[in-house]
């Protein structure tokens, strides 16, 4: 459905993006995980076709160039930026842009309020998007990328700055497009989120992608042994590096029958990350 | 709906929700005109009048008459040659000229009625409050000369004894006439004499005249005045708000041109530009689209505040299809400019201050601030740069200054030319400063 190749893009002398390519299938939920700063903004604009590469080129569906009238069709992005128009109501700033797609009278009204519905801003739709909290924003901000129901769905850090409910309102909202068969591209510099959302993630550094593939995948190859802890009473915790917990247990229980607690750290994608760039994904 | 309207609109309620914003597109210039129309209109009816008084006959009795005007407290006078004061009155320069013309001493105090003394006024026709006053003044104070000719006895007789030879050499007086007046001198001179000898000789009595009353006789005691005509009619606004509106509605202009400015750069911060970007609708249509916003604004502004003038101030519209082009024009080239100003920064503060420094220039040099008469020779000359000058010329130029379309082209070209730049311009800076 997404196809790059070879896209680059320098700021100036700064290379915000060296040499990227990736391809996402449909109805996949493709993860674009790095640090701020990795280049997943810069990525997300020339996938969209609002920004051209210095060189590379990207494919839409196929054949088409993303800033061509059909593709922009398909496409649905939701910017890093709260890009809202805080004077409109959330059902005016949704009007608004539904009638760049054609849509108008009751259509348009229909349109809006299922997408209201789907980010639970129904009620709220008559108000000012600039009373909106940080959270109901984020929601706003989605809903506008689906008003005119995309094949192709762009999400950039759709999490940041956002209240526990409404971050999970928004994995749900995700995860029914995903089941409805949207592709959906999605930064993000969160790994639980890459984990937890994405079917592929590709991790990304300082304009590049490190390595990509399922989660588990990445974990399997980069996120070294699982370790297995165990508190044993009046003695030091212990470490074991275990390849199969699940054979493990039985006989661990057997041969420490004074067993206080255990505890077993699978890898993460953090590990992921550390191993491939000897550093950790966010400054803590 | 077509994008670059939707867009537009959406501006427009943005605008409308927006009372900062609001104030200085519509209340500021209200406000703006309201206070220098009232201020201005006030000085109009109670300024003393300048006028030049060009004395022909320099005689003894023209002379005083001068020192009279000189007293008043309604006129200043200047002395001009006729030629220079006739042209300072066509440029409104001074309210009128006044000619005292050879003669006027000679034509004695009882003159003939065919043959009064006679004053040459040169005044704007369209002046007609300060005509009728100006004319009281000098009436009253050629009476008021009078008055001292009759309390001072000696002046007096002489006079009655000037006029009575004048009269009867006159040719064209009839027989009955010149007989009545030689009566009627004669009893008036017996009167003085008598008059002087009652301040010796309290007793006697003046001899009352034996002159009949029954018919009046045709004789004017007043000056004549004869009006000149003083060459190409002058034009000048009706009213102070005349001036003061079109002026506040390059204030409205400007206050678009920051507001819409300011839009686009917070639209590229916030990020909905990138949103507009990713929507099916031509590039350039996202930035035509503010431009078409501003302009829509920007001729609102112009309409509201006209028709406020007109229908409250009474401000004429003298050529209304003028001014709606004259309208359109201005309210073009400030979208251009709008465009052209908000290339000028990457963030809001950056915007709100160039666009304020240049608007605030402009408006300066164009005779927003200083009224446009009022300037300063250089002053005068830097304001042809100014597109707030054009603006301001051809909204007067179609409301009162009568101006032909030859006369308002020079305008209305630069307006839509510096539009035109400030577009293209403007649209190209923003794309290159987009990176692609
Ligand atoms: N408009 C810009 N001008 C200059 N440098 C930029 C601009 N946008 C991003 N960069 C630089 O490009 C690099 C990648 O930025 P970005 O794509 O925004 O990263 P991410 O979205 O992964 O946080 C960063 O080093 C950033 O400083
Ligand atoms: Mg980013």
């Amino acid at each position: 459905m997404i196809r790059a190749e070879g896209l680059t893009y320098s700021f100036g002398s700064r290379r915000a993006v060296d040499d990227l390519s990736l391809s996402v299938q449909r109805g996949c939920c493709f993860g674009l995980l790095g640090p701020n700063g990795a280049g997943k903004t810069t990525t997300i604009r020339m996938l969209t076709g609002t920004l051209v590469p210095d060189s590379g080129r990207v494919l839409m569906d196929g054949a088409l160039d993303p800033s061509q009238k059909e593709s922009k069709r398909l496409i649905g992005f939701a910017p890093q930026a709260l890009a809202l128009y805080d004077e409109l109501s959330a059902r005016e700033n949704l009007a608004f842009l539904g009638r760049f797609y054609g849509f108008s009278g009751g259509a348009l009204r229909k349109r809006c309020d299922e997408v209201l519905e789907l980010v639970g801003l129904r009620e709220r739709a008559k108000d000012l998007a600039g009373s909106f909290s940080g959270g109901m924003k984020r929601r706003l901000n989605l809903a506008c990328a689906l008003v005119h129901a995309p094949k192709i769905l762009f999400l950039d850090e759709p999490t940041v700055g956002v209240d526990p409910q409404s971050r999970n309102r928004i994995f749900d909202n995700v995860k029914d497009l995903k089941a409805q068969g949207m592709t959906i591209l999605y930064t993000t510099h969160y790994m639980e989120e890459a984990e937890r959302l994405c079917d592929r993630v590709a991790i990304m550094d300082q304009g590049r992608i490190l390595a990509e593939g399922s989660v588990a995948e990445l974990k399997n190859s980069y996120g070294g042994t699982p370790i297995l802890r165990i508190q044993v009473q009046d003695q030091e915790e212990e470490l074991f590096p275990i390849e199969d917990p699940m054979a493990e247990i039985p006989r661990l229980l057997a041969k420490h029958p004074d067993l206080v607690s255990f505890e077993f750290d699978r890898p993460n994608l953090e590990q992921v990350f550390l191993r491939l760039t000897g550093r950790k994904l966010r400054d803590q | 709906m077509i994008p670059i309207l939707n867009l537009a609109f959406k501006d427009l309620k943005i605008l409308l929700r927006d009372r900062g914003g609001l104030f200085f597109v519509l209340v500021f210039p209200l406000i703006y005109a309201l206070f220098f129309g009232a201020i201005f209109s006030g000085e109009g009816g109670q300024s003393v009048m300048r006028i030049s008084v060009i004395d022909q006959d320099r005689s003894e009795a023209s002379q005083s008459f001068l020192q009279r005007l000189e007293k008043s407290p309604s006129l200043s006078l200047e002395g001009h040659s006729l030629a220079e004061a006739k042209a300072l009155v066509r440029r409104g320069k001074l309210v009128a000229y006044c000619v005292l013309p050879k003669g006027l001493g000679e034509s004695s105090l009882f003159a003939p009625s065919k043959n009064p003394p006679k004053i040459l006024l040169g005044i704007d026709p369209s002046r007609k409050a300060e005509k009728g006053f100006l004319q009281g003044i000098l009436t009253e104070a050629w009476f008021a000369g009078l008055q001292e000719t009759f309390m001072n006895t000696k002046k007096m007789r002489a006079e009655v004894d000037r006029s009575l030879k004048q009269a009867m050499g006159a040719k064209n007086l009839s027989s009955v006439d010149k007989a009545r007046l030689r009566d009627m001198l004669v009893s008036i001179d017996k009167f003085y004499a008598s008059w002087e000898q009652k301040r010796v000789q309290v007793k006697s009595m003046p001899q009352s005249g034996t002159t009949q009353q029954s018919e009046k006789p045709q004789i004017q005691m007043g000056p004549e005045f004869i009006f000149q005509g003083i060459g190409p009619k002058r034009v000048r606004p009706a009213s102070a708000f005349e001036v003061s509106f079109p002026s506040s509605i390059l204030w409205g202009m400007i206050a678009c041109v920051s507001a819409f400015a300011l839009s686009i750069v917070k639209e590229r911060v916030r990020g909905t530009f990138l949103r507009l970007e990713v929507a099916p609708i031509p590039k350039g249509s996202i930035l035509l689209g503010k431009a078409f916003a501003c302009f829509l604004a920007a001729t609102a502004v112009c309409v509201l505040l006209l028709l406020f003038a007109s229908l409250v101030f009474g401000v004429r519209m003298q050529a209304p299809f003028k001014l709606l082009v004259g309208v359109l024009m201005t309210a073009f080239c400030f979208s251009g400019i709008m465009m052209f100003v908000a290339s000028l920064g990457k963030t809001e503060q950056a915007v709100a201050g160039a666009s304020w420094a240049i608007m605030i220039v402009m408006m300066m040099l164009g005779g927003g601030m200083v009224p446009l008469i009022a300037m300063p020779s250089w002053m005068a000359q830097l304001s042809d740069l100014s597109p707030v000058k054009w603006g301001i010329l051809s909204l007067e130029g179609a409301i009162w200054r009568h101006f032909s379309w030859m006369e308002l082209l020079p305008f209305l070209g630069l307006l839509l030319g510096v539009g035109i730049l400030g577009l293209l311009l403007g649209t190209y800076l923003q794309f290159r400063g987009r990176g692609g």
